[in-house]
């Protein structure tokens, strides 16, 4: 019997397009686009400045890149799943304010008080959407308030400076023989998290998510399960970058991180993951968090606008999505 | 969506049934069906019910004309908002770059009156340049989301950095300040003992019920929402519609700022800062489903209204103003997960 | 109204057909759905198409009503060749269709339901005129016969309102070419209660003065009582032209089953029988498309379930699955109730299932052979939690040898093997689970070549000596029977009918094919 057509394209059709499909993409899809970038604006920027390639720069560099650097993968993980998050920006400014006020009374308990906190809104927020069946970007874009209003009124809108205490999250920004240890840290989360992503089957489940949600439920995949899961990571994460931010700044506003958000998806998308999910890896995110880090850079070194950078960055997604944006996957677009 | 069998040979109730009872049994059926339709945005206007029931004994100055006059003000800009964004969410897609694009528009506007920074002096003529340059950057999402097929969620994202960036180079170190009375007096200056602002309002909310009753745009959102399989089935250009109610959205995000720069007499990259959740909020809660097909713009604006109200009262009963952004993004997932919940399915999957 | 059309085709023959296909023919990627088809629909006339799944009924409607192309052949519209492109540009030259699945839109009124797309007439200046509309809206649905007001909305109507709706948007659509429309409906009485339908047979034969009316259904006796003449279908051919007044249902039924097959095709011979334990046990299982539901499997048996599109049956695979809400009954598995509320449950439990829609439900088209083959269940490839190489490649590499998956490696992408290759990853996705009990088949051969087909029934055979319990929704009668130990049909939600099924004492399809329509 017949139907009204979703599509009048025969799978004849697609799979031919898929066969000669761009290089680019197949390129851009195993990651090495971001690479890539980062050589060139690393020689664009170098000719400009040699002092660039020196090692203070670089290193300043590095250091700078490590809170965007987790939260665009905190980001990443969501959007691996096809999702967004507009709260984790927000959840780190929140985490960063309670971590200030109480690292004086609890000395590193506090550390992991927040971790585990920001990893429960994680959960919250993943449950919340799978539960109720309301977009991503909804359930994010209210919490993103909940989580701003909650940091004002703890903070009082004041920046609040960490005097006791310190101690125990200041080494983070200090030098291992002239390297970051926060982006050795990075670095870390980043290995420990791809080795997870490939060795266990959560890491293909993620990704079968992506790709085709409702083929991984018929495959017994607990779809839910596992969104809440990612969900939680990135909450988890978003509260790592707060430890970060107030190692690096010695205190906490209510929306320190808050400029955060943009450059977090920008790097995820200039990093080669799919809009759409199941294409991306935690690799290439922090690839693409060094090219924003860099482009920054760069920017102010041939000294153009600091105003710019925000259109840059617009445009950048947008046409990044553009040209990966996969026809084949053929779903309608709101 | 499959039909169900008619396995027991019951149906769903027949509409318009009318058995012939007492004149008041009908009218009562008639004012049920009226509540139950979607011309009226009831669940929001119980919300104000019980927000003003509540008031009248913790703070009765709430209810005091000149608060409703307060309130209608500050409700003013967020409702022009809503106007525009009512058509892009009724598509079912939605614009998050209101913030952005009101920078761009409000320090566009600030230049481009008589100002202390440079020589212009374009009066009243900034009000459809506003609504361009809004309608422009809606062009740019629009003309992403129907030809590139880039989600809007994420192309609007994208507007909001440009419009921000193109505010912040206008701003340069300082404010521009408008010193042009005239122009200010759109928003401030008083008709019948309400401000212009609110006029202007009300003019735009008018516009817009007529353009979602009266005209092909305003009907096929609501197909295009309901589904746009059908749409596209009779024939119906539906990417040429999407992309309009993005430029559409952006002229009203246009007009707002300019009203808004009208009012605060100073160019402001900061001019959208909250609104973004605030307009959003109002929608949602006045009943505009966020999936599309069903609300609209009289929905959108009660519901704005509503949000200011809580708002207001929250202050007036001495609630920390820091928390009203946390209130509203309560708002905006609650209601969201109320009217939501009903469609929700087993394995259906909503990203 | 006008007369008969006469148009003048190339060759200067008068024809009076209102709609002629010559000689068409349509092919899938695996599969010919229509093979050297020509009919024609005349003037005022109710036009029955019936045939069994798999016949081509619903290709040829959907080339009827523009949606596919005809591959080969001729399209005569009113005397003239045409190409449609399209369901709107079939709407302008006066041919619309009412389809299976409704699609009336809840967000905007009758009218606009009624005149969409057609609203041009009613709009000056831009803006709608809606005395007008609703005044030309309203001519539709006093046509149809439908009792409504044009302005009501389209909430709470009953599925017999939405359908004369639906009518009267048809008939609006029909005639916005000056030429008396063609009006196609699908399946238009399965929603539809028994006075119901009579309300509707009372519609058609008000429109047929005006129009000329397909009527397509499973539901043979409606067939007989509405329509003036009948096609039947079989395997992608017309196989014969009647009218109801000369023939029985025993006759059409015979026109649709034809001749029987060989069974070696089946591997008839591998079959053995079942074993005396019950596997799965269902007892008053209800959801919102099915009633009552009662039957077992037992281990080693396979139970093929026949029933048209609505019967419902689709449906019962996906509840025992997980898929489906249901509102009351049991399913028992092995003894032990299992109430799966979503599939990861059914799959603990040693449930597995191979969906219809194979690209879109059952495949992860991006991800490899092997990722696809090891998604449900990933512990047979795992050293404790974590996954182990070797033993992916080991178990990966052996089903494909297995089954004879044609990939050049297991790192390929689904996307790029046959169809034929995929169903098999599929299927081996289930039985990569030595504790496999029941597998759950929704028409697993539809769109295969007919090795691949051969192959899959082999399979079946095999696991099911083996012990494993088989749900098999099957794509044709054919394979229903030959393939299984006994048969349940299904119609409007309910189990009809019960057969037993062995190699030599198979049952015939005509009295399959009773209990399904």
């Amino acid at each position: 019997m017949t139907s009204a057509p979703a599509s009048t394209s025969s799978d004849t059709a697609t799979t031919e397009r898929a066969v000669h499909g761009s290089r680019l993409r197949r390129w851009h899809e195993k990651g090495l686009a971001p690479v890539a970038v980062i050589v060139v604006l690393v020689a664009v920027i170098g000719a400009y400045d040699n002092s660039f390639f020196g090692a203070q720069s670089i290193m300043s560099l590095f250091e700078q890149t490590a809170p965007l650097a987790l939260l665009a993968i905190a980001q990443g993980f969501v959007i691996l799943t096809g999702r967004i998050t507009l709260a984790n920006a927000a959840l780190a400014s929140l985490a960063g304010v309670v971590l200030a006020r109480t690292l004086g009374t609890w000395g590193p308990t506090s550390v992991v008080v927040v971790l585990v906190g920001a990893t429960l809104c994680g959960v919250l927020i993943g449950w919340l959407h799978v539960t109720t069946q309301v977009p991503s970007f909804i359930v994010t874009l209210g919490f993103l308030g909940l989580f701003a209003g909650i940091s004002l009124a703890v903070s009082k809108a004041d920046s609040f400076l960490v005097t006791q205490g310190y101690g125990s999250i200041e080494w983070i920004f200090l030098r291992l023989y002239g390297f970051p240890i926060s982006f050795l840290l990075v670095l870390l989360v980043t290995g420990l998290l791809m080795v997870v992503l490939k060795v266990l089957p959560w890491g293909r489940e993620i990704k079968a998510i992506g790709l085709n949600e409702r083929a991984a439920a018929f495959s017994g995949v607990r779809t839910n399960r596992v969104v809440v899961t990612v969900f939680a990571l990135s909450g988890l994460l978003s509260g790592l970058a707060a430890v970060f931010q107030v190692s690096q700044l010695q205190s906490a506003g209510a929306t320190t991180s808050d400029s955060l958000l943009l450059p977090s998806i920008a790097a995820v998308i200039v990093g080669g993951s799919a809009i759409s999910g199941g294409v991306g890896g935690v690799g290439r995110t922090l690839c693409g968090a060094l090219v924003i880090a860099l482009l920054r850079v760069g920017l102010d070194l041939v000294g153009v606008d600091s105003a710019f950078q925000p259109i840059l960055y617009g445009v950048i997604v947008i046409l990044a999505i553009a040209a990966t944006v996969d026809r084949r996957r053929g779903a309608t677009v709101a | 969506m499959k039909t169900e069998v008619a396995l027991r040979g019951n149906s769903p109730g027949q509409s318009g049934a009318n058995d012939g009872g007492p004149p008041v049994v009908s009218r009562l059926l008639r004012l049920r069906e009226l509540l139950g339709s979607d011309k009226v945005p009831v669940p929001a206007l119980a919300v104000l019910g019980l927000i003003v029931s509540v008031m009248v004994f913790v703070n009765p100055s709430f209810v005091t004309l000149g608060n409703i006059k307060a309130v209608a003000e500050q409700s003013a800009v967020p409702a022009v908002l809503a106007v525009g964004l009512t058509f892009v969410i009724l598509m079912g897609g939605i614009d998050l770059s209101l913030e952005g694009t009101m920078a761009a528009a409000s320090l566009a506007t600030a230049l481009l009156v008589a100002n202390d920074r440079n020589g212009m002096n374009l009066g009243l003529w900034v009000v459809p340049i506003g609504c361009l340059i809004g309608a422009g950057i809606g062009l740019v999402a629009g003309a992403s989301v129907a030809i590139l097929r880039v989600p809007s969620f994420i192309v609007t994202i994208g507007t909001w950095q440009i419009g921000l960036g193109i505010g912040q180079l206008l701003f340069g170190s300082k404010p521009p300040r408008v010193q042009d009375d005239h122009f200010r007096g759109l928003a401030n200056g008083t008709v019948l003992g309400l401000h212009g602002l609110i006029w202007v309002a009300v003019i735009v909310t008018v516009l817009g019920m007529v353009l979602q009753n009266y005209t092909r745009f305003g009907r096929y959102a609501y197909v295009i929402g309901a589904s746009e399989e059908t749409a596209l089935l009779s024939g119906l250009p539906v990417r040429h519609y999407r992309a309009i109610s993005f430029v559409v959205a952006g002229a009203a995000t246009g007009l707002a700022a300019v009203l808004a720069t009208a009012r605060a007499g100073v160019g402001d990259v900061g001019i959208g800062t909250g609104l973004l959740l605030t307009t959003i909020a109002g929608v949602v809660i006045g009943g505009t489903f966020l999936t599309g097909g069903r609300g609209g713009v009289l929905h959108s604006v009660v519901g704005v209204v509503v949000i200011v109200s809580i708002s207001n009262a929250m202050v007036l009963g001495g609630v920390s103003s820091y928390i009203q952004q946390a209130v509203q993004g309560v708002v905006v997932v609650t209601a969201a997960c109320v009217t939501l919940w009903r469609s929700r399915e087993r394995l259906r999957v909503i990203k | 109204m006008s007369a008969p059309m006469l148009g003048l085709s190339e060759s200067d023959q008068v024809i009076t057909s209102v709609i002629e296909l010559r000689k068409v023919g349509k092919s899938f990627p695996g599969v010919r759905a229509l093979h050297n088809v020509s009919i024609e629909v005349r003037p005022h006339e109710v036009l029955g198409l019936i045939g069994e799944n798999g016949a081509g009924k619903s290709t040829l409607l959907k080339i009827l009503a523009g949606i596919q192309r005809p591959d080969s052949g001729t399209f005569f519209l009113r005397g003239k060749r045409a190409f449609l492109q399209g369901v709107a540009d079939a709407n302008r030259r006066g041919v619309s269709m009412v389809f299976q699945e409704q699609s009336l839109l809840e967000s905007v009124s009758v009218a606009e339901n009624v005149l969409l797309g057609n609203e041009g007439p009613s709009i000056r200046f831009g803006l709608y005129r809606w005395s007008d509309l609703n005044r030309r809206a309203q001519k539709y649905l006093d046509d149809v016969g439908s009792g409504l007001k044009a302005s009501s909305s389209t909430h709470r109507l009953s599925f017999a309102k939405r359908q004369m709706v639906e009518v009267a948007k048809a008939l609006a659509s029909g005639e916005r070419s000056s030429d008396e429309p063609v009006i196609l409906l699908d399946e238009p009485t399965s929603v539809l209660a028994h006075e119901e339908i009579q309300t509707l047979f009372s519609i058609v034969r008000e429109l047929r003065k005006r129009a000329s009316v397909i009527f397509v259904s499973h539901r043979m006796e409606e067939v007989l009582e509405i329509c003036d003449r009948v096609y039947v279908m079989r395997d992608g051919a017309v196989v014969g032209e009647c009218l109801p007044a000369e023939v029985t249902l025993d006759d059409l039924f015979t026109m649709m089953v034809g001749k029987d097959l060989s069974a070696g095709y089946y591997h008839e011979l591998k079959q053995e029988p079942a074993q005396p334990q019950s596997r799965l046990e269902v007892r008053g299982l209800s959801s919102k498309t099915f009633r009552d539901v009662t039957f077992s499997i037992a281990r080693g048996e396979v139970v093929s379930l026949m029933g048209v599109q609505e019967s419902g049956r689709e449906d019962l695979g996906r509840a025992i699955f997980g898929a489906l809400p249901t509102t009351s009954g049991s399913i028992l598995l092995d003894g032990k109730a299992i109430a799966p509320r979503i599939p990861a449950q059914a799959v603990r439990n040693g449930i597995g299932y191979v969906p219809s829609e194979r690209k879109v439900d059952g495949a992860v088209l991006s991800m490899s052979v092997a990722e696809n083959l090891t998604l449900a269940h990933p512990e047979q490839i795992s050293r404790g939690a974590l996954l182990d190489p070797r033993r992916e490649k080991a178990a990966v590499q052996e089903w494909i040898k297995t089954l004879n998956v044609k990939t050049p490696s297991r790192h390929t992408p689904m996307r790029s093997l046959s169809g034929g290759n995929q169903q098999k990853v599929l299927l081996a996705k289930w039985l990569i689970d030595p504790d496999l009990r029941l597998l759950i088949l929704d028409t697993p051969t539809r769109g295969l070549d007919v090795g691949a087909k051969a192959d899959v029934y082999a399979l079946v055979r095999d696991m099911a000596a083996r012990g494993l319990a088989v749900l098999l929704i099957a794509d044709t009668l054919e394979e229903g029977i030959a393939m299984s130990h006994r048969v349940l049909t299904m119609k409007d939600g309910r189990l009809t009918g019960e057969f037993e099924s062995s190699p030599g004492a198979r049952p015939s399809r005509k009295d399959v094919l009773e209990r399904m329509v």
